[in-house]
């Protein structure tokens, strides 16, 4: 496969970031310490946030759905070709994986940073990516996805692959028609049960038969790649706290990894990206099974949100990485020359109430903090006075904390916590809850398996301030309170800047 | 001085000894405290209590206290959660965007009728009179977003 190989060089002087919030930040950073112009864009809501104005140039997408604004197409290849910029980045998210619109970038003249349209096509699609993995010789989760739904014979593939097995609806999910068979003499009544409920809810009882992995954990491998020929892995993320989905703990070296396990990880990645010819940056997701098995889950074709934890502990800039490869360049470095160092923790502050059923939350943001501890790193798409509505999605920020060790990294991470703060009258965030999961010994220990935040409920429960904490609160009240009456008098000291600041909001 | 507060939602009672511009004495729960400001600026403030400082953040209501988050305002501004304290007053049970207003001022409604549908996390949530009235005022139009327990409809 020739995809995009031995690309002539194209410098660029003018990038359009089409993206929002903390990554396009994150993008305009780079691009800035590289001499490259920005173009920022923003829609009506947001013109106080903070990516809004950034770039060199700045464009309004007006209001409306997300389709007419960051996922419009057309307008942003007509603002792209208006404003002559000779790259488009998509961050994460939104465009970043539509192959029709990179094709589109592509016929403008412009380029694309990011894989090819192929490459974006062949792993978007769950049947023709796993079908490359499989003829790679990459693991897969065993299973099979057929259509010969005989009893008997669903039941001869469940032995093949060995037990427990995963009974699944083909026609949708949700759980229905879901059902896990420890036992072989169980199968053949749990897949009626399964059947049975698959009809019910999708008026199809097709189902598909997967090997279960009890404990499982998301390890996931960054790799970049340049058109000279040359794929590198950047070493693994451990990304198995999540929530119905979404990552909210992220860290790299994985507690579960020894150097035999990870150099046969990063060689199936590896083979991948050399076997699709894949450009720029990517991710491929790997199922870690307790007894070291692994298996393909799926690649993420473009930049993803946990990106910082990787840029730590290698100290690589990947948003570089990626210009450079976009422009054709060799990428200067061997594999070797590629170095884990440290520990690093990424937590994802959401604007959300954990002790509430995870419920979204709005608000104005009063005061996000200052981050002051050492080796730690804030990510943020905001700014004190912004709001925060569900227009977008609720993620807040990313705070990426760093050590020489693991157990360094989670104390840098709870202090930084209390530094950055969210605070605001109305506005909810997750904050105490991660301090929370960062505090309890399966965490200490590295027990992160994908279902974590389930098997932990009961020690992840929200715990009252402690008297302690309470008086310190109170004092702080009362103080505060005595401070304003006096207020009347002071015109200098401490407390008038306290005050004054307080006021002024 | 005996004073009443509202720490996180829960009523506090405190008993204030003697307060001036940087130190504060008093009594909670059978306890005394001695509390000092040791240093400030800008919403950060380093409190002193027998001889440990500690670090607190302050914004408005809200507070971080070595890293916990308290809410302290005086009883009567309290909000209570979920509910409204008034019967005849309809609250937002979570954040959301008014997607569309069923009745219009001054129209009778029987308890149980649906009166605004709000939408949170892709989903609809049907808001109903909780008794037989009028409406009296609408506080909100459609389109617009609401927080948690905002009062969306009064009924008279």
């Amino acid at each position: 496969m020739n995809m995009k190989s031995n690309l002539k060089f194209r410098k660029i002087e003018k990038i359009l970031i089409a993206n929002r919030g903390e990554i396009a930040i994150r993008i305009h950073k780079t691009a800035k310490e590289m001499g490259i112009k920005t173009i920022t864009l923003y829609t009506e809501e947001e013109k106080d946030l903070p990516h809004a104005l950034l770039g060199d140039e700045s464009v309004n997408l007006g209001s409306g759905p997300l389709k007419e604004t960051y996922l419009n197409q057309e307008k942003i290849l007509r603002i792209a070709r208006e404003l002559k910029a000779c790259a488009i980045h998509p961050g994460y998210g939104f465009l970043s994986e539509k192959a029709d619109f990179a094709k589109k970038v592509n016929s403008e003249g412009l380029i694309f940073i990011g894989p090819s349209v192929e490459a974006i096509e062949l792993m978007g699609d769950k049947k023709t990516s796993k079908e490359k993995i499989v003829e790679l010789n990459v693991p897969s989760i065993p299973g099979y996805h057929g259509n010969n739904q005989s009893p008997e014979f669903l039941k001869k593939e469940a032995i093949k692959m060995g037990f427990p097995v995963l009974i699944k609806a083909s026609a949708g999910g949700g759980g229905k028609g879901m059902r896990i068979v420890t036992a072989e003499s169980d199968f053949l009544s749990e897949l009626e049960g399964a059947k049975r409920e698959a009809l019910n809810a999708f008026s199809d009882d097709t189902v598909l038969i997967e090997k279960y992995i009890q404990s499982p954990r998301h390890i996931e491998i960054q790799v970049m790649s340049d058109s000279h020929g040359n794929h590198f892995h950047l070493y693994e993320r451990e990304c198995s706290i999540q929530r119905r989905y979404q990552k909210i703990v992220e860290e790299s070296p994985s507690t579960a990894l020894d150097a035999n396990l990870r150099l046969k990880m990063t060689e199936a990645a590896l083979k991948i990206t050399r076997g699709i010819n894949y450009l720029g940056a990517g991710t491929v997701e790997l199922i870690l099974d307790t007894d070291g098995s692994f298996y393909f889950l799926e690649m993420n074709t473009r930049l993803q949100v946990e990106h910082p934890v990787t840029e730590m502990v290698t100290g690589l800039d990947l948003v570089k990485l990626q210009i450079l490869v976009a422009q054709g360049e060799k990428l200067n470095f061997s594999q070797e020359d590629i170095k884990q160092k440290g520990h690093a923790i990424e937590v994802r502050l959401y604007a959300e109430d954990p002790d509430n059923h995870f419920l979204p939350s709005i608000g104005r943001i009063d005061l996000i903090g200052d981050l002051t501890t050492e080796n730690c790193r804030l990510d943020c798409g905001y700014k004190d006075g912004n709001h925060v509505s569900t227009a977008f999605d609720p993620m807040l920020a990313k705070l990426i904390s760093y050590g020489k060790n693991r157990d360094e990294a989670i104390e840098k991470m709870q202090l930084a916590l209390n530094e950055i703060v969210f605070l605001g009258n109305e506005l909810k965030t997750n904050r105490d809850y991660l301090k929370r999961i960062l505090s309890i010994e399966p965490f200490f220990k590295g027990l992160t398996y994908t279902h974590f935040v389930k098997t932990y409920a009961d020690l992840l429960k929200f715990k009252e301030a402690s008297e302690d904490e309470i008086s310190l609160g109170i004092a702080q009240f009362l103080l505060l309170e005595e401070a304003e009456k006096l207020n009347k008098h002071v015109v200098y000291g401490p407390w008038k800047e306290l005050i004054d600041f307080k006021n002024i909001r | 001085m005996k004073r009443k507060l509202s720490v996180n939602g829960k009523e506090v009672v405190v008993d204030v000894h003697e307060i001036n511009s940087d130190f504060v004495t008093f009594s909670m729960n059978n306890k005394t405290y001695g509390i000092g400001i040791e240093s400030s600026s800008k919403g950060k403030l380093l409190m002193t209590k027998e001889g440990k400082n500690s670090k607190v953040i302050n914004s408005g209501t809200k507070m971080i206290v070595m890293g916990k988050e308290l809410e302290i305002v005086l009883p009567k501004t309290s909000r209570i959660k979920g509910q409204s304290e008034v019967l005849g007053a309809m609250v937002a049970p979570m954040a959301g965007k008014v997607l569309k207003i069923l009745k219009g001022l001054n129209e009778k409604v029987v308890k149980g009728d649906a009166l605004i549908i709000l939408e949170a996390m892709k989903m609809e949530h049907t808001i109903k009179a909780d008794q037989d009235g009028k409406i009296e005022k609408i506080y909100f139009k459609e389109g617009d977003q609401v927080t948690h327990g905002a009062v969306l409809v009064k009924l008279c």
